[in-house]
């Protein structure tokens, strides 16, 4: 299925209005706003789909997609579910998409915070899941093979966002500030808190703010090169720490 | 209806039946078993194997061993390989440690063989070319295991034709092992290290076919 033909929600990157100096002066406190910013415990923070997800039905409600969070169940009930999507049942397939959609956009606001390109990740992740569906084995852990794609396509829609982005008409960089907000993006990003400041700088103003490693390294008083060359080891680092999250159950 | 809704629809609409998902393992046993037969067959044609290497297989039981464990690496390894295109969670060096254990030890022989020599010395069977061989075998086995594994779903294309790259070095340096003469310094640096260069080829082709 050619991927045009899927609706985007933001088919071209947008330029955060916020400006870099805004960001420079802003300073994220902690990242214990995480939780609260997705309306997680912690325990749910650190562990994907553990909390109970909205789910927008398609009559638009907001329900609850299920009465428990138990861990095991959603897996066994996603791998019956999918196993059924493999032979043809499309009502099955419905209900899995709708509850992972659920749960791959809580375990991405966790981890990047209010983005504006949470959806668009999203729709890569679906889009993935259904071309990949044939290789899953109900025998495995649903949630192992699901989170894999999450974890991958996340991190290769901020490379390739990255390069959509440079190629954008230069903005200005003296808008006007908005330092609240910003710590907001960061305390907010389970992610973002867990990188040094140095890659922090580079992630938030090239992903989030939009910016060209020129217009970062003009701000930063680093040569465009170095930006690049930060920034690919900020989102190497990025792989690393989803990488090493735990996924069971704590 | 929002667009998330509308993206499941159009996704919904678009299923259709797939079958049972593929079984890597058996998968990657026939591509690593034909995969030897062929390369021994052309390796054959090529330059015969070391005539002698058949009654050292019965006579030495430490070069027998060594030639067991070589098989079950390259078995292990293209299995490892394989594994790579289902996704999950853990990382590729952990889906193939045991393999690489198993790897390990079996240069550990080829260490050890360097103290105290497996077989007498001899260039019975020596081929001038074994390390050029060696990579020009690899390289359209890795092409017929990356066409195999567009059917699945590799998440990082690279990684995956490296690992593969490597797999298919592993097989004619196995094969090496039997075809050109028996030194350990020579299968280190000349049947096994261009084995690691199919690496980096396996890395590139991977990279174009799996991408998408």
């Amino acid at each position: 299925m050619d991927r045009r033909t899927y609706c985007k929600v933001n088919a071209a990157p947008r330029r955060n209005t916020r400006g870099i100096s805004s960001y420079r002066s802003s300073q994220p406190s902690t990242g214990a706003a995480v939780n609260e910013a997705a309306g997680t415990s912690p325990r749910a923070a650190s562990i994907p789909g553990s909390a109970r997800p909205e789910v927008q039905t398609r009559d638009s409600t907001v329900t609850e997609a299920h009465p428990s969070s138990d861990w095991s169940r959603d897996d066994q009930r996603w791998a019956a579910w999918m196993s059924a999507a493999q032979i043809g049942d499309k009502q099955a397939y419905e209900q899995l998409l709708t509850e992972i959609a659920a749960t791959i956009r809580q375990y991405l606001r966790v981890r990047f915070g209010p983005a504006e390109f949470i959806d668009d990740i999203m729709q890569e992740c679906l889009l993935s899941v259904h071309k990949g569906r044939h290789t899953y084995d109900a025998k495995r852990p649903f949630r192992a093979w699901m989170f894999a794609i999450v974890r991958h396509r996340s991190i290769d829609f901020l490379r390739h966002r990255g390069k959509d982005l440079s190629t954008a008409a230069p903005v200005d960089s003296d808008l006007p500030s908005n330092t609240g907000a910003v710590a907001t993006i960061v305390d907010a990003s389970l992610i973002l808190s867990q990188l040094s400041k140095d890659h922090r700088d580079i992630i938030v103003l090239t992903k989030y703010f939009g910016y060209s490693a020129e217009e970062v390294g003009t701000q930063l008083g680093i040569s465009g090169s170095a930006v690049r060359v930060r920034l690919h080891r900020a989102l190497r680092h990025t792989r690393r720490l989803f990488n090493t999250e735990d996924l069971e159950p704590q | 209806m929002s667009d998330m809704e509308r993206t499941i629809r159009t996704l919904v609409d678009d299923l259709t039946p797939t079958g049972r998902p593929p079984d890597f393992g058996r998968l990657a046993m026939a591509w690593w078993f034909i995969g030897l037969l062929v390369i021994g067959g052309v390796m054959a044609l090529v330059q015969p194997f070391r005539p002698s290497f058949v009654a050292q297989l019965v006579a030495s039981p430490r070069f027998a061993f060594e030639t067991l464990l070589g098989l079950v690496v390259c078995a292990g390894m293209a299995r490892a390989a394989f594994a790579s295109g289902i996704p999950d969670v853990r990382s590729q060096w952990q889906r193939a440690r045991v393999a690489l254990l198993l790897l390990a030890v079996w240069l550990g022989l080829f260490g050890f063989a360097l103290l105290a020599p497996v077989l007498a010395p001899s260039m019975a069977g020596k081929r001038p070319f074994c390390h050029l061989e060696v990579v020009v075998y690899a390289a359209p086995l890795t092409i017929v295991g990356l066409l195999l594994m567009r059917r699945m779903l590799p998440l990082n294309p690279a990684s995956t034709g490296a690992w593969l790259g490597f797999a298919a070095g592993l097989v004619p340096a196995f094969l090496m092992q039997l075809a050109c003469l028996h030194d350990p310094w020579h299968i280190i640096t000349l049947h096994l290290l261009p084995a690691v260069g199919a690496v980096a080829v396996g890395a590139l082709l991977g990279y174009w076919m799996l991408r998408k």
